[in-house]
Order: C-alpha cells, then structure tokens, then sequence
C-alpha cells in the first residue's frame, strides 16, 4: 500500500514533469517543469533508499545522493535563470515560442 | 587512498581561473591564456601517465576512491576504455584551447570562457573515469553547465542566447532523466557502483522496470549524444557557438553521452536485448542526418547535421554488440573528434575571416586561403569515409562489424549513407574552388590557426595509413568493457 | 632472416640499408624539391641528380648479393594495417635475384636519363614540378619492384600511374606545337589529352587487377609473396573448387600488367604518351614503368606454375595461355603499325609495345610446359633488361634529334648523318641491338625468348613462335626505315628551311651523348659477354641469370624440372633468327638503302598494298573504335538517357512527389491552426477551471500529435521535407523525446516480454 502510493507520487511528479515542459509557453515554467522531473528522481532515490535500510536506519548512500544532486539542481536552475533575462532582453517575451528564428 | 598526481589535473579549471583573475588584476597579457594552454597540454600528458600507470597494472584497471570505499564513496574506476575516451577529450581540449588563443582574442571575459572550457573537459573526462553512477552524474552536470553558459557565451546576440536556451531545456531534461533512471537502478541493485550493479543486474530475467530504465537511459544520454528524434537542440546549438566550442560540442560531448550509454547499457544488459531497437535508431540517426544536411545553406550547420550522422554510424558499433563494434565505435569517436573538431576549426577560420557562414557566398575561398581550404577538404574527406583517411578506417571497421553479427542491412544502410553524405562534403569542396565572385577578398587566418588544423589535417592522413597503433589501443578499449567485465567487477569486489 | 623479426624498424633499416633507402630517398627528394627550388634553380638541378645518384648507390648495394647468392629475402618492418580473419599487412621489402636485377636496372637507367635531362629540360619554366615527377616516379617504381606484398606494390604501381599522368601532361598548357597525332588531315590531340588517355586506361587495367587481389586475399588470407607461395597448396585448391573462378582470378589479375605495360587490347595510350618530354618517355614509356607489368606477371608466376604443374589444376595454365597469345599478338600487331608511322618517337613506342610483348610470350610460353618454366622466365628477364637499355639509348638519341631539328615527324628529318656523327653511330648501334644483329645484346635477349618457346614444344608455342619470328622480320624493315628516313638520304626541305634561317643543326652537347654512349657500351658489353658465354660458359649473361633464377625458385621451394639444352635447340632458334633477319634486310635494302623500290610508288600503286596501308596507319582502326565506342558512345548514351528516361520519367516523378509533399504539409497546417494551437493556448487559469476535463483533451491532442506530426515527418524526411521536425519550437522537440520514450518502452519492451501485444 505504502509502496504504491510513492510509487504513484514519483510517475505523477514525472508526468508533469514532462507535461509541464511540451505545453507551457512561459520560460519559468518550463524551468520549474525541469526542476519537477529532478524532484521526482530525487523522491525516487529517498523511497529507494527507505527499502535498502540495514538494521533500522534507511541507507545513508540514497539521501547523501540527494543531497548532491539538490544543489546540482539548483546550479542548473540558476545557470537557467540566468539564460531567461538574457532572453527576455533579446526578444522581449517570455513566450518560448516566439524564439523560433533558429530553424530547418 | 591517495588521489594519484595525474588525477591533479581535474583542478585545471580552479588553476586557470586563479591565474586568469591574477593575469587581469596584474596586467599581465596573456597569462591566462598561457595558462589555459598551459594546463590543457598538461592533462594531455597527465592522461599519458595514467595510461602508463594502467598498463602496469596486472587486472587492467586503476581504483582511485575518496574517504570511504564503495559503495559508499565515490570512486573512479579507470581502464582502458576510459583512457581512450579521456585521451580523445584532452587532445581535442588542447587543440581548441590553441586555437581561441587567437580567435577570441577580441572577446571579453576571457577568464571565464577559459575556465569554463576546462571545466567541461574536466566534466568529461570525470565522466570517463567514473566508476559509480553518482560520480558520473556529477562530472555529467559539470560538463553539462560549462557548456550550457558556452554555447551561450556571445550573449548580446540573439542566435547564441536562442539556440542556448533550448539547449538548456533538452539538455537538462536529459540529465533529469538519467538521474531518474539511475534512481530505479538504484532501487533494484541497492547500489551505484558500476562493478556491484552489474553483478547484481546482468543476467537477470529482464521485467517491465528494467524495460523502463533501459527506455530512460536512452532517452537520457541521447538527447545529449544527439540521436533522432531527440537531435533537434544540436543543429541550433552547435552552430551558434564560438568555432572552438563547436568543435569541442560536436568532437567530444556528443560522444561522451554515446560513452555513457555505452558504458551503462554493457553493464546493466546484455547486447542481444538492445540490438534492435538501438539498430533502428542508427538507422533513423545517420538518414536523417544527412538528408537534412543535404541542403544547409550555412556551413557550421551542416557540419552540424554531419555530426548527426556520424552518431548514427556510431551506434552501429553499438548495435553490433560485440567486443569489435565497440572497438570500431570508440575507434569511430576518437577520429571523428579531431575530423570534426577540425572540420569546425577550419570553418571557424573561414567565418572569422570573410565574416560569413552562408556557403553560397564563399565562393573562391579555396584560393584565398588555400591552407585552411585544404584542412578543411582533408577533413571532409575523412568526414566521407575516403580510403587514406581515419574516417574510412573506422567506418570499415563499424559497418564490417554489423556484417559480423548478422545485422548485415544495418551495414548496408551505413554504406549507403556514406555514399549519400559524400553528396554535401563535395558540394562544399566544389564552392570553395569556383572562382570567387567579383569584389570578394579574404586573406589566409592567422597562423596560430592555420598552423592547428594543420597538424590535426597531417593526423587524419597519418592514422588514416597508419592506423595500427590506434586500432590496437581502441581493441584493448573495447576489450575492457565488453569482455574484461568479470575482471572488472573482481577487481573491484575483491 | 629470423632475427629480424626481433628488432625494431630503425635498426632494420639499419641493417638493411640498401633496399629502403632506394626507394625513400628519392621520395624524400622529390618532396625536398620545392625547398632547393628557393636556393636557385641550378643548385635545384644539382639536387635531383645527387638524389638520383643516392638511389643508385642504395641500388649497387644489392648487387654484392647476387653474387654471393646468399640474399636476404623478405624484411619485415613492422605491422601496418590488421585485417580481421587474415594475416596482418605488414611493411617489408622482398630481397631475391628478380628485385634485385630489375630494380638496379632501373635505377641506373633512371640515374643516366636525369642527367640526360639536365641539359634536354635546360631552361624550362617548370622544372620544379618535372623534378617532383622525376624523382617520385624512381621512388614509386623501385616501392613497387621492392615491395613484398601486393598491396604496397599497388600503391607503388599507381604512383607510377600518376607520375605518368603528370609528366605524359607535362606541357599542360597544351601549346599547338606540342599537339600530337597527325599530321593532318589526322586528328590531333593536345598533350593533356594523352595523359588523361593514359591514366584512364591502365584505371581499367587497375580495376581488374584489384579485382583479381580481392579474390585471393579472401581465399588466400595474406597478400605477401612469399607466403603465397608457400601456402598456394591450401588456397590455390579452394579458388579453383568454384568453377571458373580460378581461371577469371587470373584473367583479372593479367588486367593489370596487360594495361601497365600496353598489351593488345589496352595498348592505346603508349603512342599517345609520346606528348611528354622525351626524356620522359625514355624513362617511363619505354625503360622503366611500362616493364611493371613484366615484373608483376614474373612475380606472380610461381604461384600458377604450381597451381598448373604440381597440383594439376587445368584452368591455372590460363593464366599462362592468355599472357602468351596476347604477348605474341601485340608483339606482331604493333610491329606491324610501326612500318608505317611517321612520327619518329611514335615508331619507338610501337616498337617498345612489340618487344614487351616478347617478354610477355616468354614468360607465357614458361608456362606451357614442365620443362620451360625457367628457360621461360629467364628469357623474360633478360630481355627486360636488355631492351631496357638499348630503348632507353634510342628514346634518348630520338630526343636528341628532336632537340636539334624542332619537329616530331620523319619526313621532316634526313641527311642528319654529317651533323650529328656521334648520335648516328649511336642510334646505330642501338637499333641493331633491337633489331637483333649478333653478337649485340637484343640477339642474345630475343634468341632467348625463341629458345625458351622451342624447349616448351607444344603446337601452341610453336605457333606463337612463328608469329615472333614474324615479328622480328618486321623489327629489321622498321629499324632500317626509320635510321634511312632520319640520318641518310637528302637534307628534307624542313632542315633546308632551318639552314636558310640559319638554324643549323648540331650534335647534342656532351652532358647528351655521354649517357647514351654508356648506355649503348652496355648493350655492346652485354653482347660480347653472351658471345664469350658460349665458349665459357660461367660469363654468359643469360646462363647468369638463369642461375639465379633457379637459386631463388629453389628457396621458394619450386620442383623445377630444367632441360639441358640440346644444341639443335639452338641452332634452330639461330636459324629462324638469321632468316628473319635476311627476310627483313632485304626488303628494306630494296626499299630504303639501295632505293631499287620506291615505297610510297609501290604502295600507292598497288592496290592490294594500299588498303593494307591505310589499315595500319590507322592502327588497325581500334583507336578510332575505342573513341567511338567508349568515349563517345558513352557521351551519346548519357545523351540518350537524358533525353528519354530522365526528362520524360523521373522529371515527373520528382514532380509529383513534390506536388504530394506540399499538399501533405497543407493538411497538416490546417490541423495546427484550427486544432493544435487553439487548444494549448489555454493558459493556466483556464487549467484550473477546466480541471480534468481539459487534462483528458490535452493527453488526446498528445496522442494526435505524436500519430499525426511525428511518424509522418519522419517518412517525409526522406524526401528532403523533414523539415518540419527541425521546426525550431521547444516543445515539439520536447514530445519528440516523449514519443521515443513511449516507443521504447511500450512498444519495445511489451512485444519482448510478451511476444507481441
């Protein structure tokens, strides 16, 4: 039951995860639709880790793991940011479709 | 464990920055630029050293870990593979970095760029030595990051900032996604560490989330080597780069996202479950590839596009699944690293020097700047797979190994792509020899330029009638990983 | 030999110096050449004769060899290329009495011809480029003939290709004077032209004989000589277990040399070549390049001997049978087209193709039966060698004139005798020597080749030994005509002009003659040698080389079954020699020397004779029909194919595949607009509202979306269209991801695990 009902958060946190990124147009969005999909790996590795616990404590490799790739995550996001004002500044727009010049 | 000396060399980018910020405090010309030259010659013979290291040791291969053992600390496992992998990046790093000396000398931030293009082959080669999933995923973003703000770098224009963006976006949904695949790998070996994972993964009846993985695991790293129909970041992004960063993206990242793949699939399949599908995205990969180049207007997008194809022909070797297709595959990157990379080069030098990137108008080039025009059409030539060039060497190889293990339509597919992509490298040849249109001037690069491509142009013909010594090195690589594996996980289980 | 393998690469080069630095250090000084072109064009010349004199030297080393009959045979350098499922390609050099011989010849003969040119060439603009060729040629030709496998002989044999290539074309600039052909109304071509010619047609010979290579490698394994050899018992029997692909291999494999050395029917170029300088054709038409092919066979022979007498494969004798007929058949037919040229270097060069063809019906007819292998591959070689140096004499000595007098055709010449005394004498000299008069040389060489098809005995060789025979009477009428047209006779009104100008002719300076008459002291050497080696035996040249010959054959371990020359054998290929020689001398005593017959009255009155004439001069009309059926019937069927299939067919295709092209991208933009874009413009507020059932709508466009636009823009792909998928917006390429995600998963992993959904 327990099982299931992670299970069940970490695909639905992946799902719009990707949802997020195919249909939003806003920039920031898309970088919280990123940021949804790091989140659902990094539920994934705590619920994993849960599983594998050896003599009462969960396995401290999993949530080290975690911890790593949280600021891994918000380096990406901030590297992200950055490339959004930049954008911003260009075409005045946040609208990911309007940054179509570069085609074919 | 003692970290070894040449593994010192990772701190190249903390090195280059310090010497860089010292050089611009101080006043002092071109010190981060001797720096960065400096350093990047010095990993290539740091991986020299560990390749001697290596090859002394008596199971092949070197374990380095930080406090704990594993599978707790991280750790780097190198062999062969590895070396090879590292050796392509290091090379191509060394190349690039000589050749910015002179072509972003009128670029700002300087510093910066030259930090972040250690960090990225720092991130690479991390990502060759990895030995456990976590380290890997580490060295992927640092690699990932360095590259994101390059691509970008030019950030007043908007084309960089545009492709830069979406590359961003793809790229980090890729990275996302192998770190969620490794998450379930995780949850089924209990471990990270490539040896422990693969003893308790390889072998086992295949179910639904191991399906799953495999599905992630593709569409993770192939985002990042560029396979169709997850290539569509690359033509933007690699174009829109500064030259010597388009030959670093194109030569090496793409490939060490097939090394990723590569690495992670032998350890956790077996080849005959991957076969198929991996067959048929090469397949799809070098078409689409060279259908698209076929009638690019803009020659850094082509080249582009050209590398799409070769990362089909790439996954040949993978399809193939054998020791030998993995040894033409890994043969294929590191000559399809200085093919490209130069190719990239001596097309930077074209734009930089008539200030235009559309084919139509560089007519003529060939005798304006005969040296560099000459580098270039090796290259194509090598890029084409013309007997006397590496190029056909390790396409024979790869094409020859899909014969081998009754793929033998996959083989013939890639000939017939060959024969194909030769259509657009001599379109580009026959414009550069037209004579040139009226009013129409440029003058050779300037030879610190020139005189790059050129010693990569002499190594493309070299390996391509002495291949001997790589063919060897690439055999032991694939040897490492596709039948030392037990060698492997006894040494580090034992 | 042994102890090689255990060293590294210098110190086998240290070992062995001759047989590397012979070949390398003319390359190296080809490449050098540009360099010493900055130091001044004297010190350049100087240059490429020192690099020639090198080559020479790393030459003589070998001879010492020969003598001491303890060579040492294959030298292996190092691995170069590993072939999977074969032996390793390996760099080596093969050191026996057939390289040795050959390759001294040609660099001697290539040394003495470069100082020839040094004066022939004098003041020329491009010399740079000339010494380039120059010294490359003697590098590829001396790779080639050094060379222990077949695949470094080919990349020597195309080197040599191109040298030829690039020196026939020397002249590029194609100015009227250098056009050859003619004289008109002929057809005249321009000196590119000829090399283009001649580069094309032994490429089709190369293709054969590639062809021939594959064949073997894949059966044989290896593609060095020496384990051929040894191992021809194992793989000779497996090729020959398919029917008839033993006896194609070989005719495949004759491709090469019968293109190389311009054999019937590839002997189309060899007169054209003649548009080079004439050094140049000195060197390469006539000495050195077109005599590979000679080698090759010789080379080669060995393993279908075997194939023919010790493991008793009848279609192995093919080999030996075509090379025979089609020696004896140009041997004739180009001795016929050279009584009737009337270029002066053009009758050289039919008479080179005639005697080749000599050296090809010897080693043919060595074939034929047990017992002549080799009395066969003696005569080969011997008369290689001879020929190469009295043609190179008469090549040089035609230049010579040339040099003095401005103009290529014989008619224009005569009365040359008392302006230039010493080439007279000569050029005499040589053309007696091919004209086989004893005691010189060409006697010797061509007796040889009679004796060798006289011991075969079988109705065959002795057919081709009539045809020979006719031949040699031909080579005599010939010889006589062109020296009488050249050096006797009248002043021509061409040299009368030139006097009233002027312009007199002279001898040609010293730094000329001087290696013709070395060249024609060994000619008259060698022919005194062969008339002492009949009374002591031991100086005979031709008992020389077959000694070493046999040595070597020997070492391979080849059962040789060696008749004793009976002295009837002799006497009778004497015979048939002398009355040659007196059929031919005294039709051209009657028709040349003693002018009792006026030829071109008793052609031209005859009419008989005068389509005979007309035949010949037109070489047999296979020039014209190769034009007409490969150059321009080719151009014509491009034509045609244009004109029919391509305009009328695949025009339409391509536009209706366009047509329907644009029409899909239509309907799938009407069903972005009014369907796809409506629906994600929904923004997040309407999400909320909408809730689930706007979720429900968003999954189903998904599904649209990946059905309608990605499956479909892939096919299109294919037709130059795909690019739509690079539509630049992100979040397609995004779905793109998704799909492949799906497929893999869904469709990849279900139909594994569940055999099929």
């Amino acid at each position: 039951m327990n099982d299931a009902v992670y299970l069940t958060a970490i695909f639905a946190l992946f799902s719009i995860g990707f949802y997020c990124l195919a249909v939003k147009r806003n920039m920031i969005r898309i970088l919280l639709g990123i940021e949804i999909i790091l989140n659902a790996g990094n539920l994934a590795f705590i619920y994993f880790a849960s599983l594998h616990s050896g003599g009462g404590f969960v396995d401290p490799l999993g949530q080290s793991i975690v911890i790593m790739s949280i600021i891994l995550g918000g380096c990406v996001i901030a590297v992200g940011l950055s490339l959004v004002v930049y954008a911003y500044k260009h075409f005045k727009t946040m609208d990911v479709r309007k940054l179509r010049r570069l085609k074919w | 464990m003692v970290i070894p000396t040449p593994l010192l060399m990772m701190l190249s980018p903390i090195v280059v920055f310090l010497l860089g910020f010292l050089g611009e405090e101080m006043k002092i010309e071109k010190l981060r630029e001797g720096a960065a030259v400096v350093m990047s010659a010095v990993s290539v013979a740091a991986v020299y050293m560990l390749y001697l290291m290596l090859k002394s040791t008596p199971d092949g291969i070197l374990l380095f870990h930080l406090q704990a053992a594993p599978p707790l600390g991280a750790c780097f496992e190198i062999d062969m593979l590895g070396i090879l992998m590292a050796f392509s990046v290091t090379l191509l790093t060394f190349f690039a970095t000589l050749y910015s000396v002179k072509y972003m000398e009128h670029d700002t931030r300087l510093t910066e760029f030259y930090t972040l293009l250690a960090a990225m082959s720092v991130g690479m080669m991390g990502v060759a030595f990895a030995g456990d999933l976590f380290t890997l995923f580490v060295f992927w973003e640092l690699m990932c990051i360095a590259s994101y703000v390059l691509v970008a770098f030019r950030k007043d224009l908007w084309g960089p900032i545009e492709a830069g963006f979406k590359y961003f976006v793809m790229s980090a949904l890729g990275a996302a996604v192998i770190f969620f695949a490794m998450a379930f790998l995780y949850g089924m070996a209990g471990t990270v560490n490539f040896a422990q994972l693969s003893d308790a993964l390889r072998g086992q009846p295949l179910n639904m989330w191991l399906y799953m993985v495999f599905g992630m695991l593709v569409v993770g790293f192939g985002i990042k080597s560029a396979i169709v129909p997850m290539h569509t970041w690359l033509p933007d992004a690699h174009p829109e780069a500064p030259s010597p960063i388009s030959a670093l993206l194109s030569g090496v990242v793409i490939a060490t996202g097939l090394y990723g793949l590569t690495r992670v699939l032998f350890l956790t399949f077996d080849p005959g479950m991957f076969k198929l599908p991996i067959a048929f995205l090469a397949v799809l990969t070098m078409t689409l590839g060279n259908v698209m180049a076929l009638r690019q207007s803009d020659i850094k997008r082509l080249l582009a596009y050209s590398s799409i194809a070769q990362i089909g022909y790439m996954l040949v070797g993978l399809a193939a699944g054998t020791a030998y297709g993995v040894m033409g595959l890994f043969l294929h990157v590191f000559n399809h690293s200085i093919m490209k990379g130069m190719a990239f080069l001596a097309s930077g030098s074209i734009a930089h020097e008539t200030g235009t990137r559309d084919i139509k108008s560089l007519r003529g080039v060939g005798k304006m700047m005969p040296l560099t025009s000459l580098c270039l059409f090796i290259a194509l030539l090598g890029l084409g797979g013309v007997p006397g060039t590496n190029g056909f060497i390790s396409k024979y190889h790869l094409f020859s190994a899909a014969f081998g293990s009754g793929l033998g339509w996959l083989g013939i597919m890639g000939v017939l792509n060959s024969a194909l992509s030769m259509a657009y490298y001599l379109r580009i040849m026959q414009v550069l020899l037209a004579s040139p249109d009226e009013g129409f001037k440029a003058k050779e690069a300037p030879v610190l330029m020139v005189a790059v491509t050129l010693v990569m142009a002499v190594l493309i013909v070299f390996l391509g009638v002495w291949p001997a010594p790589i063919i060897g090195f690439a055999t032991a690589a694939s040897e490492a990983l596709v039948n030392g594996l037990s060698t492997f996980i006894g040494a580090v289980l034992g | 030999m042994d102890p090689v393998a255990a060293m590294t690469p210098l110190e086998v080069i240290m070992k062995y110096p001759g047989p590397w630095l012979a070949w390398i250090l003319p390359m190296l000084g080809a490449l050098s050449m540009p360099l010493f072109e900055r130091l001044g064009t004297k010190i350049r010349d100087y240059a490429a004769v020192a690099w020639g004199l090198t080559s020479v030297l790393s030459a003589a080393s070998m001879i010492p060899w020969l003598f001491s009959g303890n060579y040492p045979g294959d030298i292996k350098l190092t691995t170069w290329i590993n072939f999977p499922g074969g032996s390793p390609l390996e760099v080596g050099v093969l050191v026996d009495p057939l390289s040795i011989i050959v390759c001294n010849v040609v660099a001697f003969i290539s040394f003495l011809i470069l100082v020839y040119s040094t004066e022939y060439m004098h003041g020329d603009k491009h010399l740079t480029r000339f010494w380039f060729f120059f010294l490359f040629f003697i590098g590829s030709m001396l790779l080639l003939v050094l060379s222990d496998n077949l695949i470094q002989t080919m990349v020597g044999w195309e080197g040599v290709g191109i040298c030829s290539y690039g020196l026939i074309g020397y002249y590029y600039r194609d100015a009227k004077e250098r056009w050859l052909g003619g004289p008109p109304p002929h057809k005249m071509f321009p000196p590119s032209h000829a090399g283009m010619k001649a580069f094309v047609v032994t490429g089709i010979g190369d293709v054969f004989i590639l062809g021939a290579i594959f064949v073997i490698f894949n059966y044989a394994g290896t593609l060095n000589y020496v384990d051929l050899i040894a191992t021809a018992h194992q793989w000779l029997p497996q090729i020959a277990a398919v029917p008839g692909l033993l006896a194609v291999t070989a005719i495949f494999f004759l491709g090469g040399p019968i293109g190389k050395s311009a054999q019937f029917p590839l002997h189309e170029w060899l007169p054209e070549a003649m548009a080079g300088p004439t050094s140049v054709s000195a060197l390469i038409h006539a000495a050195t390049m077109v005599k590979a092919g000679v080698y090759l066979v010789a080379r080669m022979s060995p393993i279908f001997y075997l194939g023919t007498w010790e493991m008793h494969l009848p279609e192995a004798q093919v080999f030996f049978i075509v090379i025979a007929c089609v020696g004896a058949f140009t041997c004739f037919m180009a001795a016929s087209q050279a009584l009737v040229s009337v270029e002066l270097k053009k009758i050289l060069a039919y008479s080179t193709v005639s005697q080749i063809g000599y050296m090809m019906l010897a080693l043919g007819v060595s074939g034929l039966s047990e017992g002549a292998y080799v009395a066969g591959l003696t005569a080969g070689v011997f008369h290689l060698m001879s020929h190469a140096l009295f043609k190179a004499a008469l090549f040089l000595g035609a230049g010579s004139v040339i040099h003095a007098i401005h103009t290529i055709y014989t008619f224009n010449m005569g009365g040359l005798k008392k302006y230039m005394p010493i080439t007279f004498i000569l050029m005499v000299i040589a053309t007696a020597s091919l004209a086989g008069i004893p005691p010189l040389s060409g006697f010797w060489s061509k007796d040889a080749v009679f004796i060798a098809c006289l011991v075969a005995n079988t109705p065959l060789s002795l057919t081709l030994l009539a045809v020979g025979a006719v031949s040699a009477a031909m080579t005599f009428f010939y010889s006589i005509r062109y020296i009488k047209l050249t050096f006797l006779g009248h002043e021509s009104k061409h040299i009368e002009e030139m006097e009233q100008h002027g312009h007199h002719p002279h001898e040609a300076p010293q730094i000329m003659w001087v290696p013709i008459a070395i060249l024609v002291g060994l000619v008259c050497v060698i022919g005194l040698l062969g008339l002492a080696g009949f009374f002591v035996p031991s100086l005979s040249p031709e008992l020389f080389i077959e000694h070493l010959l046999h040595d070597m054959l020997h070492h391979m371990g080849i059962p040789l079954h060696t008749h004793h020359l009976e002295f009837p054998t002799i006497l009778t290929a004497w015979g048939t020699s002398a009355a040659m020689l007196l059929i031919g001398g005294i039709l051209g005593w009657l028709f040349y020397l003693s002018r009792r017959v006026d030829s071109w009255e008793f052609v031209s009155g005859n009419s008989t004779l005068k389509p005979v004439h007309t035949f010949l001069f037109n070489r047999w009309y296979m020039n014209s029909t190769y034009y007409k059926v490969f150059v321009y019937g080719l151009i014509d069927f491009a034509k045609a194919v244009f004109a029919t299939l391509e305009s009328k067919v695949f025009d339409k295709i391509t536009a209706f595949v366009s047509d329907s092209t644009i029409a899909f991208g239509k309907v799938i933009h009407v069903f972005e607009t009014k369907v796809y874009d409506p629906a994600i413009n929904v923004g997040l507020v309407n999400f909320f509202v909408e809730g689930g059932k706007m979720l429900y709508n968003d999954f189903e466009f998904l599904l649209d979306l990946s059905l309608n636009r990605g499956v479909p823009a892939t096919m299109t792909g294919l037709h130059n269209q795909v690019k739509k998928l690079q539509s630049g917006v992100l979040s397609y390429n995004i779905i793109y991801v998704v799909i492949v995600f799906l497929v893999l998963i869904l469709g990849f992993g279900l139909t594994q695990m569940y055999g099929g959904i």
